[in-house]
């Protein structure tokens, strides 16, 4: 078993759900499970900031990322934290490397996705994820910051070091590890969510079609 | 350099605050007069405790008090600036306009045309141009430093100032008409896209590129006002360069009819530039870092801003152009583009479709 395996197999023996073999088959959004999106979620969802207008997202990789994964996440976040599903939406990019979409919620909700592949190789993921409300804001980045806080910086000999340690359960695994073993785990929990996750792959595959074809005939798509 | 004897007239603007202290220190200024849109807002003034400087009511009033006059800042509501630009220009006085000198394309080339007949200096209020942030953005730019550029992603996001500046709440005083959005949308042209022309400026001024087309969606207003205050427009530049500008009133605002102790968690402003290139990425903050406490008046966090003052530059150049004869780098004619695009976003709104530039 892998080392991803264990874990989630040590979740399931500690918490006594069985396995299924479909968490590892379908598309599950395992975005969703990392608790900051989780927890911007709640924020909407509990009103603890009221009547949103406005999702401001941007999301960087290097060059290894498809910009249409990027955008397949992060307009299924529109939808997840934004409460609705995207209607609408205007596209454009450049040489496939970047671009942004706006994108418009059937709750009225607007936002904006900036995405890009043109970080150096190896470089972490730049994000940002903002809702702007009647009453408040939330942000993932603190006011005045511009990339990722760590947990811990270190300033050796060696060099420069951040850490960013988010799950003790699960503790020494990335970010994007850990939120892939708790969506599977998720799933073993709940498999009768297998039709919702494949639908929502299905519309999330369409929206980010619609996104090229915006940009390619300079049109915006309503969908 | 001999000092210009210099005016503010109606001080009405939001940005009237901040000729205060320039006007009072730039050695090359004497600062002459200014006058009033009512006695409220003469009241207001002297309560910045520049009671030395005489405060007229009528702007012909002064200027014929004060022959000496040779320049002014015109500080008033965007419907009145053609006027104000002809009394001026007639006058042979010189004129700083503020950021939108009209929306009215008709009225904006009679003001080229009356101004360049007068031969007076007109410079146009973009005081991004003299922040060091940018000054190092166009330089990094200049050395190569991510390749070609081809992306382009900024925020011009703001608090609300239609509470302390009533005008701008006001679509016939900030647009210059009552023009509905869109069918069917109870709101006006005039709000938060009128208040925002920098990063429309900048983005011509750092890629060297006019825009190719924009595309512009309004969002629910976070405020019970007749005016947008959440759009985003995005596009492209005729260059290839892709776009997203945010030019929304996006931060809140205590709603005070001052414009003091009006900032809302998590700060009132916001000018960010991100630039992708085919080397790499810029990532950029044009008013920060900044400091931040929880004291005085409301004992909650907020930002106290350490920036550079942009209007020291922006008066320098003012001033110099007037003495040695130039043209301010931000004149009519450059900034006439600008204002056509921000137009072309209403346009995109109302047809619901990117719209091409001319």
């Amino acid at each position: 078993m892998s080392y991803m395996g264990n874990a989630l197999q040590g979740l399931l023996d500690k918490y006594d759900v069985a396995f299924d073999a479909n968490a590892l088959q379908t598309p599950l959004q395992q975005w969703r499970c990392n608790r900051r999106f989780a927890e911007l979620h709640k924020l909407v969802d509990g009103n603890t900031i009221e009547n949103v207008c406005l999702l401001r997202f941007s999301h960087m990789t290097d060059g290894k990322t498809p910009l249409s994964d990027t955008l397949y996440r992060e307009f299924d976040l529109c939808e997840f934290i934004g409460h609705g599903k995207i209607t609408s939406l205007n596209a454009v990019f450049t040489n496939g490397r970047t671009g942004n979409v706006i994108v418009k919620l059937d709750n009225g909700v607007i936002g904006s996705v900036e995405v890009g592949n043109l970080l150096p190789s190896g470089k972490s993921d730049l994000e940002r994820h903002e809702i702007v409300a009647r009453r408040g804001v939330a942000n993932d980045l603190p006011m005045d910051v511009q990339i990722p806080l760590q947990s811990i910086y270190t300033y050796t000999e060696d060099g420069e070091a951040g850490y960013r340690d988010v799950d003790f359960e699960l503790y020494g695994f990335g970010e994007e590890e850990i939120s892939e073993i708790r969506a599977e785990f998720e799933f073993c929990k709940n498999p009768s969510a297998k039709a919702d996750h494949e639908a929502q792959d299905q519309h999330l595959k369409a929206v980010v079609a619609a996104a090229f074809e915006s940009d390619k005939d300079h049109k915006k798509v309503a969908l | 350099m001999k000092p210009v004897k210099i005016a503010i007239l109606s001080l009405t603007h939001g940005h009237t605050r901040k000729y205060f202290q320039v006007l009072s220190e730039n050695p090359n200024l004497e600062w002459v007069a200014v006058s009033a849109e009512s006695e409220a807002v003469k009241e207001n003034f002297y309560t910045y405790g520049y009671t030395q400087i005489p405060c007229y009511l009528s702007d012909e009033e002064m200027l014929d008090a004060h022959p000496e006059i040779e320049a002014v800042v015109i500080a008033s509501a965007n419907v009145r600036h053609l006027q104000q630009v002809k009394m001026c220009a007639q006058r042979g006085i010189h004129i700083l306009s503020m950021k939108i000198p009209t929306f009215d394309m008709d009225e904006y080339q009679e003001m080229i045309e009356v101004v360049e007949k007068a031969g007076v200096v007109c410079q146009v209020e973009l005081e991004m141009h003299y922040n060091p942030v940018i000054s190092r953005m166009k330089e990094l730019l200049r050395q190569n430093a991510l390749g070609n550029v081809v992306g382009f992603n900024a925020t011009n996001i703001t608090l609300s100032p239609v509470f302390a500046f009533p005008w701008q709440g006001q679509p016939e005083m900030s647009y210059g008409k009552r023009i509905p959005l869109r069918e069917g949308d109870a709101r006006f042209r005039g709000g938060a896209l009128c208040d925002h022309p920098h990063i429309f400026d900048m983005i011509r001024w750092l890629t060297g590129s006019d825009f190719d087309y924009v595309y512009a969606e309004v969002g629910p207003n976070i405020r019970d006002i007749e005016e947008e205050d959440i759009i985003l427009v995005n596009g492209k530049m005729k260059n290839g360069i892709s776009f997203l500008l945010d030019p929304s009133w996006s931060r809140h605002e205590e709603k005070v009819p001052t414009p003091i102790d009006w900032d809302f968690f998590p700060k009132r402003m916001e000018v960010n530039i991100n630039i992708s290139g085919d080397k790499g990425v810029l990532l950029s903050d044009c008013f920060g870092p900044n400091l931040w406490h929880n004291g005085k008046p409301k004992d909650r966090y907020r930002v106290q801003y350490v920036y550079f003052d942009e209007w020291i530059g922006l008066i320098d150049e003012f001033v110099g152009c007037i003495r040695n004869g130039g043209t301010p780098k931000i004149n009519l004619r450059w900034h006439k583009k600008t204002i056509e695009v921000m137009n072309a976003c209403y346009e995109s709104v109302r047809t619901g479709q990117p719209v091409y530039i001319k």
